[in-house]
């Protein structure tokens, strides 16, 4: 047994976190224990708190874009070992299922327990201190000085690498950059859209910087465009005042490739759709209320101009093959991690980075556990 | 377990039948009666030691048969259930699977170099008590195998064994070179080289996927029935004729995919030149080691001409075993009319000798029931 502090959400509410401790059961033999460095807070994990993600099971541990080294290991543990330094995925890819084996293992089935936070077994790993069971975000609960998990939820990491700064790569990194590349498989010279510039929706402007996109259209309700200019936006859209679907129009001439909805609300959704060209493709990444059963398209322009709309999760590929080819990107240069962390805070901070995130005044905020 | 068992244990001579000891399963490997098992050109490849595998070796790799008994920890079949072996087991890890390409998974060949099961040992060995290796897990032609749980897939009992050891190797080989590795489309122009079990599914999967027209190209004539049968709507000789030009007027320029199942240098080059501008040379056939160099590659950029290479159909086989054993029970196949000979395992050097000599029309299996 194993006692941590941990961020939990003891219910659906606008009341947020509370940080309590927490009793761990020791690792099974297919499971490791892990001492969590740092761990990124990301608008899933508002959209948890606030009831529009249908968790199934409270209290919750939070936290699902985490960095760890390797504490302990179960004996059937073959691909970690202790003091091994790990990003941690937020689906446990089983390697053997239908999604895993076409190359899609961020589909995995094993996802059918994650908005219970169990095991695949339906058993839980933590005890509060009323002895209640609590379930892990995404298999993870990283919002803790320590976790224990499946063994198929460690990506390996260069032992060199310094675990604080690279947390965003478990979650909003892939997913935007991800969305770019593997969904929208967008190509030199393109023109693209993207709204919601958090961490995700910055993502795709390094996307669309890895795959040459020309014009970069970036679309925010809060006032980023000094950041998005940085980052690489060739033009910005105040969508708190202006009509994002005609700026695009003024902007291109014809619409865009490429748009991203990098919010998930529906009236974005329909947006992105109208804002493409013919034969353009809207990606949807921004997960919707669960209560969202209904996006208003219009109809006409998506047969007549053979729009294409795509579902985008986690970047569109297995984490596994994406983690490290990205970090193999941040080490020659190609893509930033470091500036996406635009604020640190203590885990007794939790509240405070989440609003601030949704305040828009942080790109990424960051919870490191040392302090 | 004693059982009987074909051997190669020089190369280039004939095959040993011997009463061998099988182990029993142990964790997460089956215990598997082998109900019958094809005989596979790349077996006499392995006699010949062109595909180089580590002997003595008990042969076989397409094989169905009744499970018999589990070791601990098995959950996907029990006593009873039909199953297809299946030479490759992907890892789910390795940087080939998490891309969706267990069928190249590079976790899989280690076992296979070594002729062991996953854990590289063998549960074979001969009346001495020496080791015999396992050929890529089945080794099928024994009268029982132990096979890796993740090679033991369970199919529908209906299919009867003898067609199903096929989707052990050549029906998934020869059809997913089509549907998969070209990703073959309705109107496509097809020819194939080598009429033999794989070349005759990849017939019948361009025949299936509306390709047009549809070319078995072979040495031997007595094979144009069989082709014709399973779907080719033209057939050359091409030990009478030159497949070449005849295929360019047939579909107007070359064909938009050339597939070469046999592993013949000749034949790859003709294949070659069969293609037309934009289109895929599918190579299936596994030749010898030593490079090819007559292609006119001089043609590759200047027409956009493709050569590619397919392993297992590009398959995975615990999501597609299953299929195709559905697809084969609803008679897509017409796998009961690729079965022209059933023999005792006593016999299966002749069955060698005919292979040689080119005898063989469609598929010869040996029957252990």
């Amino acid at each position: 047994m194993t006692t941590a502090k941990g961020a939990v959400l003891p219910k659906a509410s606008n009341m947020g976190w509370e940080v309590q401790e927490l009793e761990w059961d020791e690792p099974r033999d297919d499971e490791v224990g892990v001492r969590v460095v740092a761990c990124g807070l990301c608008h899933s994990d508002w959209h948890c708190a606030n009831g529009e993600f249908p968790i199934e099971k409270f209290p919750m541990l939070s936290g699902h874009e985490g960095t760890g080294i390797i504490e302990k290991v179960g004996k059937d543990v073959k691909r970690v070992k202790v003091g091994d330094k790990i990003v941690m995925s937020w689906i446990p890819s089983c390697g053997h299922c239908p999604s895993c084996v076409s190359g899609h293992g961020e589909l995995c089935d094993r996802f059918a327990t994650g908005l219970k936070g169990s095991r695949d077994d339906g058993t839980y790993r933590i005890r509060d201190k009323e002895g209640r069971e609590v379930g892990q975000a995404a298999f993870l609960g990283a919002l803790s000085e320590y976790v224990v998990i499946h063994e198929d939820a460690c990506i390996p990491v260069d032992q060199d690498l310094d675990l604080l700064k690279i947390p965003i790569v478990g979650c909003r990194i892939p997913t935007g950059w991800g969305a770019v590349v593997n969904n929208a498989k967008a190509t030199q010279g393109c023109t693209a859209l993207v709204v919601g510039l958090g961490g995700v929706g910055f993502n795709v402007i390094q996307g669309l910087k890895s795959v040459g996109a020309v014009v970069i259209i970036a679309a925010d309700i809060h006032d980023k465009k000094k950041w998005a200019m940085e980052w690489g936006a060739t033009h910005y859209i105040d969508a708190s005042k202006q009509d994002v679907v005609n700026e695009v129009m003024k902007i291109t001439g014809i619409g865009v490739d490429y748009a991203f909805d990098a919010i998930g609300k529906g009236e974005v959704q329909s947006q992105c759709v109208e804002a493409c060209h013919k034969m353009g493709k809207a990606v949807w990444i921004g997960i919707a209320p669960f209560s969202q059963k209904t996006v208003a398209l219009n109809a006409w322009v998506v047969s007549q101009f053979q729009k294409h709309i795509s579902g985008s999760c986690y970047g569109g590929a297995s984490p596994f093959e994406m983690v490290p080819q990205l970090i193999k990107m941040y080490r020659a240069g190609k893509i930033k991690f470091d500036e996406l962390i635009t604020k640190y805070y203590k885990l007794e901070q939790i509240n405070e980075a989440c609003a601030d995130m949704v305040a828009g005044k942080i790109i990424c905020g960051c919870i490191r556990m040392d302090q | 377990m004693k059982i009987k068992a074909a051997i190669v244990r020089e190369l280039n001579k004939p095959l040993a039948i011997e009463e061998i000891e099988l182990a029993p399963p142990k964790a997460n490997e089956v215990l598997v009666k082998t109900a019958y098992t094809g005989f596979c050109h790349s077996d006499l490849s392995m006699i010949r030691g062109i595909f180089k595998m580590p002997l003595p070796l008990v042969l076989g790799h397409e094989a169905a048969g009744v499970v018999e008994d589990v070791g601990p920890g098995v959950a996907s079949v029990t006593k009873g259930d039909h199953v297809v072996a299946t030479w490759m087991v992907a890892c789910g890890h390795c940087p080939e699977c998490r891309k969706g390409k267990g069928h190249i998974c590079r976790t899989s060949f280690i076992p296979h170099s070594v002729g062991g099961l996953l854990d590289m040992t063998s549960r074979l060995t001969d009346s001495k008590g020496a080791r015999l290796n396992h050929q890529t897990n089945v080794s099928g032609f024994a009268e029982y195998m132990v096979v890796p749980e993740a090679a033991t897939i369970k199919i529908r009992k209906d299919l009867p064994l003898d067609q199903a050891c096929f989707i052990g190797c050549c029906l998934p080989t020869g059809f997913g070179a089509v549907y998969n590795a070209a990703g073959v489309k309705p109107g496509d122009s097809v020819a194939i080289w080598g009429m033999g079990g794989v070349g005759l599914n990849a017939v019948r999967g361009a025949m299936l996927r509306g390709g047009n027209p549809i070319i078995g190209v072979d040495l031997e004539g007595s094979k144009e029935a069989i082709a014709r049968e399973f779907g080719a709507t033209h057939f050359i000789n091409n030990s009478k004729e030159d497949p070449v030009p005849i295929i360019k007027e047939l579909t107007g320029g070359g064909a938009d995919y050339c597939f070469e199942a046999i592993g013949d240098p000749g034949a790859i080059l003709q294949a070659y030149w069969s293609l037309g501008m934009g289109s895929t040379l599918i190579t299936i056939g596994i030749p010898d080691e030593q490079p090819l160099t007559g292609l006119p590659l001089f043609y590759n950029p200047l027409h956009c001409k493709s050569v590619k290479g397919t392993l297992y159909g590009d398959i995975e086989t615990g999501r597609d075993i299953p299929a195709l054993a559905d697809m084969a029970a609803r008679g897509d196949f017409k796998l009961d009319k690729l079965i022209t000979r059933r023999f005792k395992i006593e016999e299966i050097n002749d069955v060698v000798e005919a292979m040689k000599k080119r005898q063989i029309i469609g598929r010869w299996v040996c029957a252990w029931i």
